[in-house]
């Protein structure tokens, strides 16, 4: 069942557009990550689909409704960030306790471990936490309330490596135990390659690719050698990447679409096969342009 | 009324110590649980404020005369013909605020007033009694429908020889402290807005002497009554 | 995870005890500003009179009307407070929609009047007992029947639930566009302005004569209260269209 559509979403702020022609559905039940440079549109996608925001045009279906101002995706679905906004009059507790009333699923249980288990005090102030002890918190709100849509904008926004690795063990853990579709977005593809099913890949306000984990890491290939040689044999190949490393060698990302025997005979010719890891293929195919960071501080 | 104040004294005394025990425990009660008090408290004290305040302003007001609503130019009217024409009757009894009686056989009186200029209202009795009876009328001072003459000083008199004194007290300010329902309440009920003081205390006086007793005075405007 | 399906009733619900919790700070405010406008109520008001020389008659009125004027501004600015970016970020963290929210905002803020006006009428001894307590005067007055407290806490509870709708128009209209901060009060003044140049009766004389003037108990409610409607109405719909930027 399609929990998510999107057909032509175009949204733009102050006549610029954010998103453009973007088009895409989502299934039950799968933990999509959402990816993309910063400013291509990810958090905006998710406010739309949360109903926090409208579109400029295009259709957005969740549950097949319209969620902006929809009760029942509102009810059926949670938006995680660090900007969540909390009464501050309310001690955390009391939060939580607001929280298991409104949202139907909502395991209390869960959250108090949890909470617990993050040394949060009870009587404290949201607005008084850290950063990072907003992150989490929100994480634990998100997580507990067992929403059919969970979504998780940047979740782990100031939280150190440890509790990030317990964010997202908590999570598969949770979400095996009790699916729900949940999207995250998040910078640190690297980290949580493991935890996502499919991906979504927003370029242009594009929906640039849309696939699942397995077919990502195959995707592409990378390529080092002689720069003659590889220009001989990406000639004809759309180049997702290419880096000149010392005089005369290149490394060259390109499509995998090669036969296994045209990977030998590359072997052969001296060239370097490696497979490209999904964190760094996103960065690849996102970039703006061909060449990287140390061509700014080239021939100075 | 000093149980009034030793009542309310102790209620702040336990606000304060409520407030001060709970920033005590431990921050147990802090901030969700103070506001809970404040406002407990707060309408506590103005529940039992309640039956004080309506103690406090009882007595004092339900006590006085009310006086109905007449207009202002007929009753103006109404007291000054009583006096002219005698008719001591018409006027009530709390408007009689002085009351002096003089032995005096002589024949003749000099008046003196200190003070401004008024009418001296005489009326001549039947015979001669060699008493001179001074009296002080007002025709009220009246605020919110009641009367609040027992705060003037009425003009006095003095006898020495054969000068009789009309003495118009100092220049005397009242300071009267009156409460008003809200407008919220006055919308509806149409109690009268703020300048509703529709008598301000004048006074006059008014002395029955013997039939023939010659009255003179520099300046005076001696009404006599007609009968 | 199965879906659920809510109603609007039972969100508002949620949300009105949600928020009753949670803007308790209000209450507190409300203490603080009557018990400030008992200190300004402290001196009375005055009248002066004196038809002669010799008696100087000088009256003073004390009454509550002080403090249900502060009531009156607490409520207009509460009212403008919960309609701020902030405030109605609150609710998106949890379940809900524009129309639920301006819902439960409106029961709130029509507990807030009513909490407001019990406590604005009743404050008016408590003024009393601090001029007992704190000067030796003597003090007249009639103690109040229970049938004028009644109307008294009725007709506030009603004027403040009508200034909330003002304040909560006024709060949506600036969510619009902060220009209205500048426009409203523009507007307002520049009516009297004009009036005032036309040399006729300005419009606030109106307004106050229809509302404030109304004697009738019946159709004074029936004025106010749909006045309030009205104004809600307005603000609801202009809320519902608006995004939550966060």
């Amino acid at each position: 069942m399609k929990v998510i559509e999107c057909t032509d979403l175009a949204k733009s702020y102050f006549g610029k557009k954010v998103l453009n022609n973007l088009s895409f559905s989502i299934e039950e039940n799968k933990i999509t990550g959402l990816i993309g440079r910063n400013g291509v549109g990810k958090t905006t996608l998710l406010k739309i689909i949360a109903g926090f925001i409208k579109e400029t045009s295009g259709e957005i279906k969740v549950f097949s409704e319209r969620p902006f101002n929809s009760l029942n995706v509102s009810a059926n679905s949670i938006f995680v960030d660090d900007q969540m906004s909390f009464p501050p009059a309310l001690q955390l507790y009391e939060l939580l306790e607001a929280a298991s009333s409104f949202y139907p699923n909502w395991d209390m249980e869960l959250a108090k471990r949890l909470f617990d288990y993050f040394s949060f005090d009870p009587k404290g102030y949201h607005n008084r936490l850290s950063k990072g002890k907003t992150s989490t918190f929100n994480a634990i709100v998100g997580l507990a309330s067992h929403s059919p849509i969970t979504i998780f904008d940047e979740p782990t926004t100031g939280m150190d490596a440890s509790v990030r690795k317990d964010f997202y063990r908590a999570l598969l853990k949770d979400y095996i135990a009790h699916p729900r579709t949940i999207i995250i977005s998040s910078h640190h593809v690297d980290e949580i390659e493991n935890l996502l099913e499919d991906v979504l890949l927003l370029k242009d306000g594009r929906n640039h690719l849309h696939l699942p984990m397995e077919e990502l890491k195959a995707w592409a290939i990378g390529l080092k050698g002689p720069t003659e040689k590889i220009q001989e044999w990406v000639n004809d190949k759309e180049i997702v990447y290419e880096n000149k490393i010392g005089t005369n060698t290149s490394y060259v990302v390109v499509r995998n679409d090669f036969a296994d025997s045209a990977l030998q005979s590359a072997r052969l010719a001296g060239l370097e096969i490696t497979a490209v890891s999904p964190s760094d293929l996103c960065v690849y195919i996102t970039n703006q342009t061909k060449g990287g960071i140390d061509d700014v501080f080239k021939e100075r | 009324m000093i149980i009034l104040g030793t009542l309310l004294l102790v209620t702040a005394i336990l606000i304060i110590l409520v407030i001060v025990i709970s920033l005590n425990s431990k921050r147990k009660f802090v901030t969700v649980k103070i506001t809970h008090w404040l406002l407990i408290i707060y309408v506590g004290v103005l529940l039992l404020s309640f039956p004080f305040a309506s103690l406090l302003t009882n007595d004092s007001m339900t006590s006085r005369e009310k006086v109905g609503d007449l207009e202002e130019d007929q009753d103006w009217t109404r007291f000054y013909t009583a006096l002219g024409e005698g008719k001591l009757e018409q006027l009530k009894s709390w408007q009689l605020i002085n009351e002096k009686s003089y032995d005096y056989s002589n024949q003749s009186l000099k008046v003196e007033i200190t003070g401004p200029v008024s009418p001296v209202y005489v009326e001549r009795k039947d015979r001669d009694d060699g008493k001179i009876e001074a009296l002080v009328y007002t025709n009220g001072l009246i605020v919110s429908g009641y009367d609040f003459s027992d705060k003037l000083v009425p003009i006095n008199f003095r006898l020495e020889n054969d000068t009789f004194s009309v003495l118009h007290p100092e220049h005397q300010s009242i300071n009267l402290s009156i409460v008003r329902n809200e407008f919220t309440i006055n919308q509806f009920t149409g109690q009268q807005a703020i300048n509703d003081v529709s008598r301000v205390g004048n006074m006059e006086v008014y002395l029955k002497v013997p039939k023939s007793l010659q009255l003179n005075g520099t300046n005076v405007d001696f009404q006599y009554v007609k009968e | 995870m199965s879906l659920k399906n809510v109603n609007l009733t039972e969100v508002v619900k949620r949300q009105y005890f949600f928020k009753l919790k949670a803007n308790i700070d209000a209450m507190s405010s409300l203490v603080f500003l009557q018990l400030l406008a008992m200190l300004f109520s402290m001196g009375g008001s005055n009248s002066f009179h004196s038809s002669y020389d010799q008696v100087a008659l000088e009256v003073s009125y004390f009454s509550g009307d002080v403090i249900i004027g502060f009531t009156m501004i607490w409520a207009f600015v509460t009212a403008i407070t919960i309609t701020t970016r902030q405030y109605r970020n609150h609710d998106f963290s949890f379940v809900t929609n524009r129309l639920s929210s301006s819902l439960s905002n409106i029961l709130f803020l029509l507990t807030a009047s009513i909490i407001g006006g019990i406590t604005a009428i009743l404050a008016r001894n408590l003024l009393l007992v601090f001029k007992y307590i704190f000067s030796e005067e003597q003090i007249y007055g009639i103690p109040l029947t229970f049938q004028d407290l009644l109307l008294g806490v009725s007709a506030t509870i009603i004027y403040l639930f009508a200034v909330s709708a003002i304040g909560y128009l006024i709060g949506a209209l600036v969510q619009i566009s902060k220009a209205f901060v500048v426009l409203i009060p523009v507007l307002f003044i520049g009516m009297l302005f004009i009036d005032g140049v036309m040399n006729r009766d300005p419009f606030i004389a109106y307004v106050f004569e229809f509302y404030v003037m109304e004697s009738s108990f019946g159709l004074f409610f029936v004025k106010m209260v749909s006045t309030a409607a009205l104004f809600f109405i307005a603000s609801i719909s202009i809320l519902n269209r608006l995004e939550v930027r966060r």
